[in-house]
């Protein structure tokens, strides 16, 4: 802005051929000062963008270890049935007499060297002919190891990097400074950090402390090496800085605990542990290798823990100095803990790192927060019994460890196999450890959250799409395929979970949604039958309704026609007998195509109207309970009154052909004797019900050229606010006042023409379909509006995309689209 | 400071707008589509090419203007459908000239020609069973008869003595259900082998709902055929694919064509009754 005024005065000045040199050098000083800004917020944009891409390598690496090593499991559980096998085989065989010295490692050579091929527990048993099978499988994560190594090691740069240049700015220039997209984009995590921009930087300062005093101390012995692995992990999975230094030692007991957990629940796995109780030496070394797959494992298990502890962390805003303080005083203590137990190379990782990417990087973020709504502030408590319980996994895991003599490398080892096995563990746990509710409760979400094998890859996918998404993304949930044309028009039940679609092939369908929307899978894949099929047109549908009230569904055609049926119950089965009483009425009446018909919003307890706009002109109105003609009103461009003095015209009918032909209505819930209709020539109108005049003519015509090439698709008002939004033929989506018809708002919305409009129940989100195959929701209580997701509905035809998009009126997280492809999809919230 | 704001989208949206940047990060959607808007709105004259050409019927079109545009050549049609639309496009224009609808356009699969024949062919036997209708109820037609034989309806679980419209419908909706079925046909592409053999089961049945209206409600099939040579298309269809046996054609020819009825009906009268 600055330099823009000084630049202006400088204008006439270089005219008159006057360079004052001071004027000069001041235009130039402030010309480099923002270049330089702009170099900076490049570099953090590049800077930041290759820390998201190093990070989500990483991400990927550990997912598929963890994969590896999940496989791997499966094939020691089938390993150790088969021993198991032998082993009754063999008790067979001394029953018989035939008392054999089997070791139980023996095998039938068929089997063994298959299993111990992929088996890294067979390895341990150390016959040095496997180990050259070993070797290629070990060695691929400790490569793995050196990747991740590097990705961390420039994250931790590069985030030096933003941290520094984000700080070298001064704030004289950053709030003269526009928002730049990433600064804005990462709004939510940057506000805590503002504060606590001093925090971060003592953050790393701690860390290097810790850094540094593990390296001055001696390097750990193997065994505890391959024990301590894990620790840095639910360090970084806590992420609560503040709580660090308390909850670290808890943290590292705890996980033998669950190890000893396992140990106790899953006996095959423990028996087959037992006749491979491998010397630690031989045993550590591809532990540590095995360490990625353990932090991923548990970061992915224990999202409830790390979101948990996050939330405090971002969004407290530290009183910094004595706080800090505190901790540097704390933290030489442990340090020491850590120094002991931990590799000092992965000490120095996680603690750098993991914890300022969850800060800076809004993918995991978005991910904590998705889980936190979720669990709407129940989080404060979870925490603090996470840590009771953490404490008494310690205290148990001790006791276990005392009684078992178990060597704690493989307690590690079994780390995995407590994930797997708490599913069914948890209610065992739960009596041993005589908890309270709120524990029980816990442990189910924790159960809840374990991943199981078969879903292991799809979830993986999940979390990293949740990882990118808004708190609540649609998700498409059924697939209804069974017409054989476009899906023109779709309407849900009020009430019910179902929906109505009518096609261009005729036909309009009705499907109970019930059964398929309470399956837990993400999207099913079930082939839904409807539970009827309406015939009746005998031209395409162009537009549906559905009533709940009076139990009524209505279709308009292309063949002039409405017809109207009653809405079939829900527990009708697919291919039943024809019942005669469906067909209703048919609302003959328009001389030309009906293009679309609406209810009226609110029963009325004698009446419930329809209006319906044709191809003929004319706008009418219909009074479906009336045992008379249903006709109530009916009038063209003009509104009623013009059509009156037009009647005694001769020409009347001929005149009225020339006017514009109405392509959508839509009824104004704010003012329920107002109905606005939009007609092809770019025009909107808003008419009294009862009288059929039309009070206001928007000024929605504003980049109309006289050819049905921009004209107004789709019309709609909202739900609770005197506005009414447009949707045109050439791509605009425009929001007017319906008090005064002015335009408030007006954007390109797609890339093709918009083909429909929906709002969201609650009024706050508006959603548009295009022809471009597009479905995009636009926040509209923001003033600028913008796009809050967007996704590909439908596939083309006949230069047609998503031709209808609509929200289950009253259930929330409901809804649907339909599209030229003949599909009907329905999307899901949750 | 408008000319600041236009120098940074200038200068940003190129990486904003780019689909990658989209994909790959959720959280930004917001402000990419801000941005985007101003962007798109500097540049409200520049159509896309795809809209000067757009053939749809937009909402308002009066009757006689439905529909009207020329017909593309195949190979210009860019859609998963062509195929259909292209087919769609010819039935519009002239939908009597059967040979030159079931020939197989150059260059395209077979089957799949054949699949969206039989999809357009259940589509347009919707409006077949809309005439039937009124006429043929359950009073009117109890049991699923053409000709001499009684027919078991196959869409349930164990065949049912459906009435006729009843059997028209199930027919109907199960060839519609099985067409639409992303197992057998999970492409418009290409149709697997293996999901051939349905095209034969589809006709046979489908050709009963023909057969009933023949002998039952005359009229009503001969006014519809006259408006669609539906059944034409069909029979031609059905032979020259070998989707149905000679000896299961029972509608005589209504133009004393070569093998057909009295030697046809003969035989069905020697077969057993189906299903």
């Amino acid at each position: 802005m600055d330099q823009f005024q000084s630049f202006a005065p400088l204008q006439p000045q270089a005219a008159m051929a006057e360079y004052a040199f001071p004027t000069v050098l001041q235009f130039l000083q402030s010309e480099w000062r923002r270049f330089e800004r702009d170099r900076n917020e490049w570099d953090i944009e590049k800077s930041e963008m290759k820390a998201r891409i190093a990070f989500l390598e990483g991400e990927k690496r550990g997912v598929d270890n963890s994969k590896l090593d999940l496989m791997k499991r499966v094939k020691m559980l089938e390993y150790a049935l088969r021993q198991e096998r032998s082993k009754y085989v063999e008790q067979q065989q001394r029953k018989d007499g035939l008392a054999h010295p089997h070791s139980q490692a023996q095998f039938p050579p068929g089997v063994t060297p298959d299993a111990k091929a992929q088996n890294r527990m067979s390895t341990y048993s150390a016959s040095g002919q496997n180990m050259t099978q070993v070797s290629p499988t070990s060695s691929t994560p400790g490569s793995d190891h050196l990747g991740r190594a590097k990705s961390r090691e420039f994250l931790r740069v590069c985030l030096q990097e933003i941290s520094y240049l984000t700080a070298s700015v001064p704030p004289s220039i950053a709030s003269a400074m526009p928002t730049p997209s990433r600064a804005s984009r990462h709004d939510l995590d940057r506000k805590p950090t503002a504060p606590g921009g001093r925090r971060k930087s003592d953050y790393f300062s701690m860390n290097g402390h810790a850094i540094h005093s593990t390296g001055s101390q001696p390097p750990p012995p193997l065994l505890s090496r391959s024990i301590s692995v894990p620790v840095p992990t639910l360090q970084s999975l806590t992420g609560n800085k503040s709580d660090l230094n308390n909850s670290l030692p808890i943290m590292e007991d705890s996980l033998p605990a669950g190890a000893t957990n396992a140990l106790m629940e899953d006996k095959v796995e423990d028996a087959t542990l037992r006749q491979f109780s491998a010397p630690p030496e031989v045993a550590a070394t591809p532990m540590a290798s095995k360490a990625n797959g353990h932090q991923t494992l548990h970061k992915r298990d224990y999202p409830s823990i790390e979101s948990s502890d996050a939330k405090p962390m971002e969004s407290r805003t530290y009183g910094a100095q004595e706080n800090v303080k505190g901790r540097k005083d704390r933290s030489p203590e442990k340090t020491d803990v850590s120094s002991t137990r931990n590799p000092p190379v992965d000490d120095g990782w996680d603690l750098d790192d993991e914890e300022p990417v969850t800060v800076v990087h809004s993918p995991i973020s978005a991910e904590h927060w998705r889980a936190q709504l979720k669990k709407a502030g129940q989080q404060s408590t979870k925490t603090k019994a996470d840590v009771s319980q953490q404490e008494d996994e310690a205290q148990w895991s001790k006791d276990a460890q005392d009684a078992f003599n178990i060597p704690r490398g493989r307690l590690d080892k079994m780390i995995l196999d407590w994930d797997k096995s708490k599913p069914d563990a948890s209610n065992g746990y739960k009596s041993l450890r005589k908890k309270k509710g709120k524990d029980s409760g816990m442990l189910d979400e924790l159960a809840d959250l374990t991943i199981s094998e078969a879903d292991w890859g799809e979830t993986c996918n999940e979390s990293k799409e949740t990882a990118l998404d808004e708190p609540a993304r649609w998700r498409l949930k059924v697939t209804l395929r069974r017409h054989l044309d476009t899906v023109r028009s779709v309407a849900f039940h009020p009430l019910q979970r179902s929906i109505l679609s009518g096609s261009e092939d005729g036909t309009m369908r009705y499907w109970n949604l019930e059964a398929t929307l309470s399956e837990n899978k993400r999207a099913s894949s079930a082939d839904i039958s409807p539970i009827h099929i309406y015939r009746g047109h005998t031209k395409a549908i162009t537009s549906v309704a559905i009533s709940a009230d009076r139990n009524k569904c209505f279709s308009a055609s292309l063949d002039s026609t409405i017809r109207s049926y009653k809405v079939v119950p829900m527990d009708r089965e697919a291919y039943s007998r024809t019942d005669p009483t469906l067909p209703l009425t048919t609302f003959v009446g328009h001389t030309g195509a009906v293009w679309g018909i609406r209810l009226f919003p609110v029963t009325v307890s004698t009446s419930l109207l329809l209006a319906s706009i044709s191809a003929d002109g004319s706008l009418k109105i219909w009074d479906t309970e009336t045992t008379g003609s249903p006709l109530k009103s009916s009038w063209g461009y003009h509104g009623q009154k013009v059509k009156q003095q037009r009647a005694s015209l001769s020409a009347a009918q001929s005149i009225e052909s020339c006017w514009p032909i109405p392509t959508s209505l839509d009824f104004c819930p704010t003012d329920l004797n107002k109905m606005v209709v939009s007609y092809n020539n770019s025009v909107v109108k808003l008419f009294d019900i009862e009288t059929g005049k039309d009070i206001l003519t928007f000024q929605s015509n504003g980049s109309y050229d006289a050819t049905t090439a921009t004209q107004i698709n789709k019309v709609i008002c909202h739900p609770t606010m005197p506005i009414m939004v447009t949707g045109h033929e050439d791509r605009y989506i425009r929001y007017f006042d319906l008090n005064n018809g002015s335009c408030t708002y007006s954007s390109i919305a797609h890339l093709d023409s918009v083909s429909s409009l929906d709002f969201d129940p609650s009024g706050l989100v508006l959603c548009s379909g295009g022809h471009d195959c597009s479905v995009r929701m636009w926040d509209i209580g923001s003033s600028s509006r913008p796009c809050v997701q967007e996704f590909t509905g439908h596939r083309r035809k006949s230069d047609e995309g998503v031709c209808a998009v609509q929200y289950h009126p009253t259930i929330p997280g409901l809804f649907a689209t339909g599209g030229a492809d003949s599909i009907v999809k329905v999307y899901t919230r949750y | 400071m408008m000319l600041m704001d236009k120098q940074e989208q200038d200068t940003f949206n190129p990486v904003r707008n780019s689909p990658e940047t989209m994909e790959a990060d959720g959280q930004s959607m917001a402000h990419d589509k801000k941005q985007a808007n101003p962007a798109g709105n500097d540049a409200p004259s520049a159509k896309s090419p795809s809209m000067a050409s757009a053939q749809r019927n937009l909402p308002g079109t009066k009757d006689e203007k439905l529909y009207q545009w020329p017909q593309r050549p195949l190979e210009s049609i860019e859609s998963a459908f062509a195929l259909r639309e292209y087919l769609q496009a010819m039935i519009r224009h002239d939908p009597h000239d059967v040979e030159k609808l079931i020939a197989l356009p150059a260059g395209q699969d077979e089957h799949s020609w054949l699949y969206e024949h039989l999809c357009q062919i259940c589509l347009e036997l919707n409006y077949l069973i809309v005439h039937l209708e009124p006429e043929c109820t359950p009073e009117v037609c109890p049991e699923m008869r053409a000709e001499e034989w009684m027919y078991y309806c196959a869409t349930h679980a164990t065949p049912r003595e459906c009435c006729a419209i009843d059997y028209l419908t199930h027919t109907l909706d199960g060839a519609c259900a099985l067409l639409n079925n992303v197992k057998f046909f999970p492409s418009r592409i290409s149709v697997p082998e293996s999901s051939v053999k349905n095209f034969q089961s589809i006709a046979r049945r489908l050709y009963r709902i023909f057969a009933h209206a023949y002998f039952h409600h005359h009229d009503i099939f001969d006014a519809f055929e006259a408006e669609t040579s539906l059944y034409e298309r069909f029979l031609k269809l059905s032979r020259t694919r070998k989707m149905i046996t000679e000896k299961l054609i029972i509608i005589p020819s209504q133009d004393g064509d070569e093998n057909s009825d009295s030697t046809g009906q003969r035989k069905i009268l020697a077969r057993g009754k189906d299903e």
